[in-house]
């Protein structure tokens, strides 16, 4: 309840505080809030509770959206201004092939990093299994029951087999 | 029954002997095997050939003891210290081995009689001896031997016309032949043998006492003074019957007229009752000149009615006892119906009798194995006629003979059951508590036979009815089929013995069976009994292994054996188990080395410090234990690996798209930085 609580009043303060900020800068608001649809959709459709592919998506396309910011910041910060650059439909193939590359790096990378892993993870149950016959051809067999016994150990020649 | 001057054929054995290489006992004396004397064969063994290597002067034949006979080693250094010219000179004693049957063998040296022996056989007649050469020849020379014998505790046993030889061929005197090769009374003819030793088997006669051979004197001198076996045409059972029914004396003499001084002094020697017999001191008043009263024989209580049994009629309880232990099941039927008490109570009216059969008859249910009818009627036999041997099962032993009897029922592979029994039923118990006349020997003979019990009743390794017999004979061999070839009598003998038979191949078997483990109990006093429990075929291999080693290298550590090379491979060959106890391989191999290295120095104590170190075994079981966690560990491992790369998917969902957040940030973030400068310069 205290945390739900706490939940809602951060929500309070972030749009007491962003909303009149964004409407200060309004052609900049207009520029990141048109230009990062792709990060808003990533965050709707992404059930995972981390949140990462609005932040892999995000990232990018924020950079995309990055050059014409600051351009709209050194020329004229107006709506009129904002405008022209949706105009040019460059600027919406930077904004969007950024998020385009976010996307890519989304799908891309997690195959290849539970490939490495995988292959990692077999090297290790190599590792692992070469242990476990050495402990066997030092120790015999019986290195792998769960009792200690004391008449001894199987003949020699066995071990290999078992391994 | 044996017989003295064997003059056998030369047999397929003894041509195969005939060009097998000079024997040596000791360096001593060279024995020829192919040179055998049959003239001067004895009862325990063959006579032949032999030379001293030493002394020159001394011309010596060898007696080499049969297989089947147990000698008297135990009085070979007593007889071989005799300082009389009537006894022959036992001059050197051992084993040797002997080709014939690729073994060894007890070898007895004497001197060798100048002449031959006075009687070939008691069937042979001579010229009766004349009184005074009887005296001068047999009486004084023979008094005087065992007197000598007497007071060194020694029993002749084997005092007869056929043991006595001529010293020389020029002054006719005479020499009392070998003692040692054979138990007291084993060769005797039952002619020379009183009645009580004669009922008995020839190798269950016992020691007997000086007694016994002063009655085989009076026969001697009977026999001599006739010239002839008076009872020649009769064979044992018959003489028996007549000395049990008319008394030693009457039933030789007969109607024999002897000489009178020659009469007298078989009289006072011929009397049954040894109490009343002639002794020694007697003998010698005799031999001064002092004449002494004739002793009357004394007749055995006659029923007024007799007892039918078996279609015989019995007047005397000594007759019917032997005629009860020959028929054991028709006897209990008339011990039982009570027939045997009315007899004794009205035809023989002997209460004291009675009333000792009754006894009889109430402890025979006591005791361990054999059948209650077999008890029954033993007991009742004693009781009928206490002096006589015990007879069980169609044996017949005295007391003191019933080790000899075992001795020989091992010596001739037969059964040794019987003769146990009658150990564990108590017999000899039962036979001295009915003796009417208390002897002081009596008291260590019933403790003996109690503590022998003891042994009987317990069945494992070291103990039963082997180790009886080595407790009872110690001079007995280890009858042990792996050595008994060897003849070892004492454990060092035993561990060559032992040795001997590894460096022939033959180790298909422990190299310490029942008859080992007995021996080593019984003369190894030192060692540890609890080990020899170890030894039983329901042992575990490993500990039965150990049990062995530990027992054969406390021997070797005591009795300074050295060089068992052969022996200690032997065991290595069986240690397999004891080397699996180490679980470490590398380990096992380095134990393996090393108990060769031992076993290659002979060395049983370093052996068994190798294979049973208390340190490395626990050192290696923690370690085991450690690797065995270990090996857990590794396993887990690999199962939880295995289980997460199972499921790809979710390596892509959890980690795969942290890398791919972590991957795009950071690009972000130069990204970012790479425009900023664009922008600012």
């Amino acid at each position: 309840m205290a945390r739900k609580k706490k939940k809602k009043g951060g929500a309070l303060t972030l749009i007491l505080l962003i909303v009149p900020a964004a409407l200060i800068v309004l052609p900049t608001t207009i520029l990141f809030g048109i230009g990062m649809i792709p990060t808003i959709v990533a965050y709707v459709v992404d059930r995972d509770p981390d949140k990462s592919a609005p932040i892999t998506v995000g990232g990018l396309n924020f950079c995309g959206c990055m050059p014409f910011a600051i351009d709209l910041w050194k020329h004229q910060h107006t709506i009129g201004a904002a405008a022209k650059i949706f105009a040019d439909p460059l600027a919406w193939l930077v904004m969007y092939s950024a998020a385009a590359v976010g996307w890519g790096i989304y799908y891309g990378i997690p195959p290849m990093v539970a490939g490495m892993e995988v292959t990692r993870a077999e090297k290790r149950v190599e590792v692992l299994k070469q242990k476990k016959v050495a402990l066997v051809q030092e120790w015999g067999p019986d290195v792998a029951g769960d009792y200690f016994d004391e008449s001894g150990g199987m003949e020699p020649d066995a071990e290999m087999a078992n391994a | 029954m044996p017989s003295d001057a064997q003059t056998g054929t030369m047999g397929a054995a003894t041509a195969a002997m005939a060009n097998a290489e000079p024997v040596k006992l000791a360096e001593r004396y060279e024995i020829q095997p192919g040179a055998p004397i049959p003239l001067l064969n004895a009862v325990g063994g063959n006579a032949f050939t032999a030379k001293a290597l030493r002394e020159k002067r001394i011309e010596p034949f060898a007696i080499i003891c049969h297989a089947s006979v147990l000698p008297r080693m135990d009085i070979c250094s007593t007889v071989g210290s005799l300082d009389n010219a009537t006894n022959m000179r036992l001059l050197d004693w051992g084993l040797v081995d002997w080709p014939q049957d690729r073994g060894r063998r007890f070898c007895l040296v004497f001197e060798r009689p100048g002449g031959k022996r006075l009687m070939g056989s008691l069937t042979d007649t001579l010229d009766p001896m004349p009184e005074d050469q009887l005296t001068r020849q047999i009486v004084h020379p023979l008094v005087s031997a065992l007197k000598e014998l007497s007071s060194r505790g020694v029993v002749h046993g084997a005092i007869r016309p056929t043991n006595l030889f001529y010293r020389d061929l020029a002054s006719g005197t005479l020499m009392l032949g070998d003692c040692v090769s054979a138990q007291p009374g084993y060769g005797q003819p039952v002619l020379l043998e009183t009645i009580e030793r004669g009922m008995a088997s020839p190798a269950g006669r016992g020691t007997g006492t000086m007694a016994d051979d002063l009655y085989s004197l009076g026969v001697t001198l009977l026999i001599l003074a006739l010239g002839r076996n008076p009872l020649a045409g009769l064979d044992d059972e018959a003489v028996l019957q007549a000395k049990m029914e008319r008394g030693s004396y009457p039933a030789l003499v007969q109607q024999h007229r002897l000489p009178l001084a020659i009469n007298e002094v078989v009289r006072g020697l011929l009397v049954d009752d040894p109490k009343q017999r002639w002794t020694l001191n007697d003998l010698d008043l005799w031999v001064a000149g002092r004449r002494l009263s004739p002793k009357q024989p004394q007749i055995s209580r006659r029923a007024a009615r007799p007892l039918e049994f078996q279609g015989s009629e019995y007047w005397h309880c000594r007759t019917l006892a032997r005629a009860f232990a020959r028929h054991a099941p028709a006897a209990a039927s008339v011990i039982e119906s009570g027939e045997l008490d009315k007899w004794l109570r009205r035809s023989m009216g002997d209460d004291v009798r009675a009333e000792a059969v009754s006894h009889a008859i109430q402890t025979a249910s006591s005791g361990k194995g054999g059948t209650q009818g077999d008890r029954l009627v033993a007991r009742v036999c004693i009781a009928l006629d206490p002096t006589a041997p015990i007879r069980y099962r169609g044996r017949a032993m005295m007391p003191d003979g019933i080790a000899t009897m075992l001795a020989d029922a091992f010596l001739r592979g037969e059964s040794p059951q019987a003769v146990a029994e009658v150990i564990a039923n108590q017999l000899p118990m039962f036979w001295v508590n009915v003796q009417s006349d208390f002897k002081p020997e009596f008291v260590p003979l019933v403790q003996t036979f109690d503590q022998l019990r003891g042994f009987l009743d317990r069945s494992s390794h070291g103990l039963g009815v082997e180790r009886m017999l080595y407790e009872m004979n110690p001079t007995m061999p280890c009858m042990s089929g792996l050595v008994v070839k060897q003849l070892p009598t004492s454990p060092a003998e035993l561990l060559r013995a032992l040795d001997w038979i590894a460096a022939g191949g033959e180790r298909h078997k422990d190299p310490i069976d029942r008859h080992i483990a007995a021996f080593l109990g019984a003369r190894h006093k030192r060692g540890d009994e609890l080990l020899f429990t170890q030894l039983g075929s329901g042992v575990e291999p490993m500990r039965r292994i150990i049990a062995m080693l530990t027992i054969l290298s406390d021997i070797q550590a005591r009795t300074g054996v050295d060089g068992l090379t052969h022996l200690a491979s032997w065991v290595v060959a069986m240690l397999d188990p004891a080397f699996r106890r180490f679980h470490n391989r590398p380990q096992q191999q380095e134990v393996r080395k090393m108990a060769d290295a031992a076993a290659h120095n002979g060395r049983l104590t370093e052996l068994l410090k190798v294979v049973d170190d208390p340190d490395a075994l626990r050192r290696d079981r923690l370690e085991f234990e450690a690797a065995q966690i270990a090996y857990r560990e590794a396993d887990a491992e690999m199962d939880k690996i295995r289980h997460t790369i199972a499921d790809r998917n979710s390596i892509i969902e959890t980690s795969g798209r942290q890398v791919a957040a972590i991957v795009s940030s950071l690009l972000s973030t130069l990204l970012v930085a790479g425009i900023i400068l664009f922008f600012a310069f």
